[in-house]
């Protein structure tokens, strides 16, 4: 089989997958006790259920259970997914504005914590203070839960000193006010994954300095930067590089607490709020993006294995 | 000399550094003098639909966009909007004059035609509106010309033009009144001028208001902070002004802030539902043993950090002359004859319940906790069912429980709330499962037809008297509903009472910053 041939089962493969998901997503939250219009009208007072039936039949929720699953399915393929009860909107739009506010936070945090665990990592084995300051910091911040630092960097940063605002999001158009929003989220979701990479770097440059290929470099007499940087750091960043695109591939699960302690709008707590009203088009709609998502990663890396490894796509 | 790179790019990040933090303060000054309210909003209230109630968040904005008949003011009293005046000419029948060249934010004219064409859309039972039940009553509506609007009812209703005041029953132009259909065109003090989606939503003074004059601010900017937490600091922090629904956790935090305000009324209340179809709360003797049982104090100081107000009767509206102090003195904590009345009904030893309540708010879950503590020490073991918002709802509505925690906030101040929480599920959600509330209903509608308050009281306390022997629902508590803001925000008032809710929205328009 040839790569181009790989490529494409891959790539078929992937989207029986997200229809797959789809389908098993759609049957469990009808499973799942509790009626979309019932919640969404328990705050208006003397509401019976021919009101509530009146609803149902509007918003198509009486149709047999295949019908609206074919409906969805369909609409799927031409990204219509349907309309929020929640919001009264386009549940497509109402995904796509958050997912751009997760994306920046997820590429954001992704770039920084693995910029610095690599940097901070280099320098633990390069210097005494790197490697206490490793050694003492990496646990600290692996074992403290993301919102419990979110919420200490808000109270010392935000709350006491008044640097940076407390939370919240501002419109592209005001870049400022933006960026200003976007830096505690993301040191908060940046430490740990630095921390992991940071751990990971440096035991990988323990190891590769230990070999023969490093050794020649020295006996060759170049200077100790350009064996770090030529010989060490790169050999040494493969493994480092796996562990960042599994630590990229969490990263948007893991956004959820960041989300509600910033009160950030993006698509994890606009998936926790849906499940919690039955709003079955955002509940849909956004368990289609996260898992096309991860999908598209796993065959992203199913292809690059490909590309690397040619004994991969004849298999 | 050259900047060495190193240098550079440490000069860059510092200035950088100080691009993000230190100019925070300086845009806040900016909005300032602009007149613009920051306002961090509790709830995301996305694409606004005109007619059923959607929470308190929607009420505020719905109340900034949009402006009915008539309006409460700074006293909780009804007072003319796009009407310039109204008057009953009898007890079922209302004449409304409307202001002379009123029209929507889009220019487009509000004639008596329009106004007929909303209310009956809210008129209609499909529509889900929070006003149906006023609306429901709805004889006609005539419009002998372009300014007056005659609504005529079936029967008499005291409370009418409180429904008309309702932050739901604005006056809507043609393109809002369908199924789905957006709802931001209205008469009210400021228009949409950008939706950020999910972000936030910012409105300018609309200079088609009627009372546009005595509009103060620029424009609203509502920014959402669905978590309370975060609400709360966003305010302290100086991100916003202004903040709805402050958690009873933050009230001491928001308090110790020299430069807040925190303006706390009693408001909404927590009361407990019976499943009145099966034993033992089929029983009266039980129900009542239940209203003896639970300490109203441990509630409120579980539930609401004690902030809160112990109920031991039906919750009354201050300023409404239509209650009678008697019906705020209904029961009396007293296990011992809580135990009594569980004796005198046969069930004094191994009562075991189901307590349904929701994890979904804290306030529902530790007030449960609360309850199952009380009824456990008169002998009543109350196993806690405790699932997310919509399956506490469907269970609600469907009878599977013993007993339920609920939560009301009453959109009219007269007693005629009591309808929609004595009316047993399913026909009334609010409602006890299966209890017939028919001769308590008929007081009320006795009560509802008399202009004169003293008879009409007399009427209230028949039906509140058989409320105190058949307790049909439970209220418990009323808890503490608080707005905070900066001192430097001027002219807003938290009404009082049931008006917290749906009538503190209509201050902004009065609202100023200093």
């Amino acid at each position: 089989m040839g790569l181009a041939a790989y490529c494409a089962k891959r790539l078929l493969v992937g989207l029986a997958m997200v229809v797959c998901v789809q389908v098993i997503i759609f049957l469990a939250i009808q499973v799942v006790p509790g009626d979309p219009v019932e919640a969404m009208m328990s705050e208006t007072a003397g509401v019976g259920p021919e009101v509530i039936e009146a609803l149902r039949q509007q918003f198509g929720l009486d149709k047999p259970i295949p019908v609206r699953l074919l409906d969805h399915i369909v609409g799927l393929f031409r990204l219509d997914l349907g309309t929020s009860l929640q919001y009264n909107q386009s549940a497509f739009a109402i995904i796509t504005s958050r997912l751009a506010v997760s994306i920046e936070l997820v590429v954001l945090a992704a770039f920084f914590g693995i910029v610095g665990g690599i940097f901070f990592g280099s320098l633990s084995v390069r210097t005494r203070w790197g490697d206490r300051l490793i050694s003492v910091c990496g646990p600290f911040i692996l074992s403290v839960p993301g919102y419990v630092l979110g919420s200490v960097l808000i109270l010392a940063l935000s709350l006491t000193l008044g640097w940076l605002p407390a939370g919240g999001m501002a419109p592209f158009s005001d870049p400022l006010a933006h960026m200003q929003r976007l830096v505690l989220p993301v040191i908060t979701l940046a430490l740990p994954i630095a921390a992991t990479i940071a751990k990971v770097t440096r035991f990988e440059i323990l190891e590769v300095r230990t070999q023969d290929w490093v050794r020649t470099s020295r006996a060759y007499g170049f200077p100790t930067k350009v064996t770090f940087r030529r010989d060490i750091l790169r050999n040494a960043l493969t493994p480092v590089l796996t562990i960042s695109a599994l630590e990229l591939g969490g990263l948007i699960g893991a956004t959820v607490l960041v989300e509600k302690v910033f009160n950030l709008p993006g698509l994890g707590s606009l998936l926790v709020s849906a499940v919690g009203i039955r709003d079955y088009a955002l509940i849909q709609g956004a368990v289609f993006v996260i898992s096309t998502f991860y999908i598209i990663i796993n065959i992203a890396a199913d292809i690059m294995y490909g590309f690397l490894d040619p004994r991969v796509s004849k298999r | 000399m050259g900047l060495r790179r190193r240098t550079f790019l440490g000069l860059a990040t510092a200035m950088g550094v100080a691009a993000l933090t230190g100019s925070n303060s300086e845009l806040a000054l900016a909005r300032d003098s602009g007149k613009t309210l920051t306002f961090g909003l509790s709830a995301n209230v996305g694409n606004l639909v005109y007619g059923p109630s959607r929470g308190a968040a929607q009420f505020i904005v719905n109340q900034q966009l949009h402006r009915g008949l008539v309006k409460f003011d700074e006293n909780g009293r009804i007072v003319p909007a796009l009407a310039e005046s109204f008057e009953a000419v009898d007890p079922s029948t209302y004449r409304f004059t409307l202001r002379d060249g009123l029209t929507f934010h889009d220019g487009s004219p509000i004639t008596s035609a329009t106004v007929k064409a909303s209310l009956d859309y809210l008129a209609n039972r499909s529509v889900g509106a929070a006003i149906y039940a006023a609306l429901s009553t709805l004889a006609s509506i005539e419009t002998p010309d372009a300014r007056t609007v005659v609504i005529k009812l079936s029967k008499p209703n005291a409370s009418f033009l409180d429904y008309l005041a309702d932050p739901n029953a604005g006056i809507s132009p043609a393109s809002a009144l369908a199924s789905g259909a957006a709802n931001w065109i209205g008469a009210g003090p400021f228009k949409l001028q950008a939706n950020d989606s999910g972000v936030s939503l910012t409105l300018a003074k609309a200079d088609t208001y009627y009372d546009k004059d005595n509009v103060a601010l620029a424009g609203i900017k509502f920014i959402y902070y669905p978590d309370s937490t975060a609400r709360t600091n966003a305010l302290i922090a100086g991100d916003v002004q202004m903040i709805d629904f402050v958690g009873w956790e933050d009230f001491d935090r928001v308090e110790a802030d020299k430069k807040l305000v925190l303006d706390a009324v009693p408001g909404p209340f927590v009361y407990m539902l019976f499943n009145t179809e099966r034993a033992p709360f089929d029983n009266p003797k039980v129900r009542q043993a239940v209203a003896h049982a639970i300490n109203r104090e441990n509630v409120v100081a579980a539930a609401f950090y004690g902030h809160g107000t112990p109920l031991n009767g039906i919750p009354v509206s201050p300023g409404n002359d239509r209650f009678d102090p008697k019906m705020g003195e209904l029961w009396t904590y007293d296990p011992d004859k809580a135990r009594a009345l569980l004796a005198s009904a046969g069930v004094a030893e191994g009562l075991k319940v189901s307590l349904l309540t929701s994890s979904t708010y804290s306030f529902f879950r530790d007030m449960a906790l609360s309850v199952q503590a009380d009824l456990q020490a008169v002998g009543i073991e109350a196993e806690l069912d405790a699932p997310d918002w919509p399956t506490y709802t469907a269970s609600k509505n469907s009878g599977k429980y013993g007993l339920a925690v609920a939560g009301g906030a009453p959109s009219v101040t007269g007693p005629v709330y009591l309808q929609a929480y004595v009316v047993g599920a399913p026909a009334s959600s609010f409602g006890s499962y299966g209890y017939n509330a028919s001769d308590i209903v008929a007081h009320i509608q006795a009560g509802e037809a008399l202009s004169n308050d003293a008879a009409a009281r007399a009427e209230y306390m028949k039906a509140v008297d058989i409320i105190r022997d058949a307790v049909p629902f439970l209220p418990v508590a009323q808890r503490s509903q608080a707005f905070a803001r900066s001192n430097t925000v001027e002219g807003f008032k938290n009404l009082p009472g049931f008006l917290s809710i749906t009538g503190t929205g209509y201050m902004l328009e009065k609202t100023s910053i200093r």
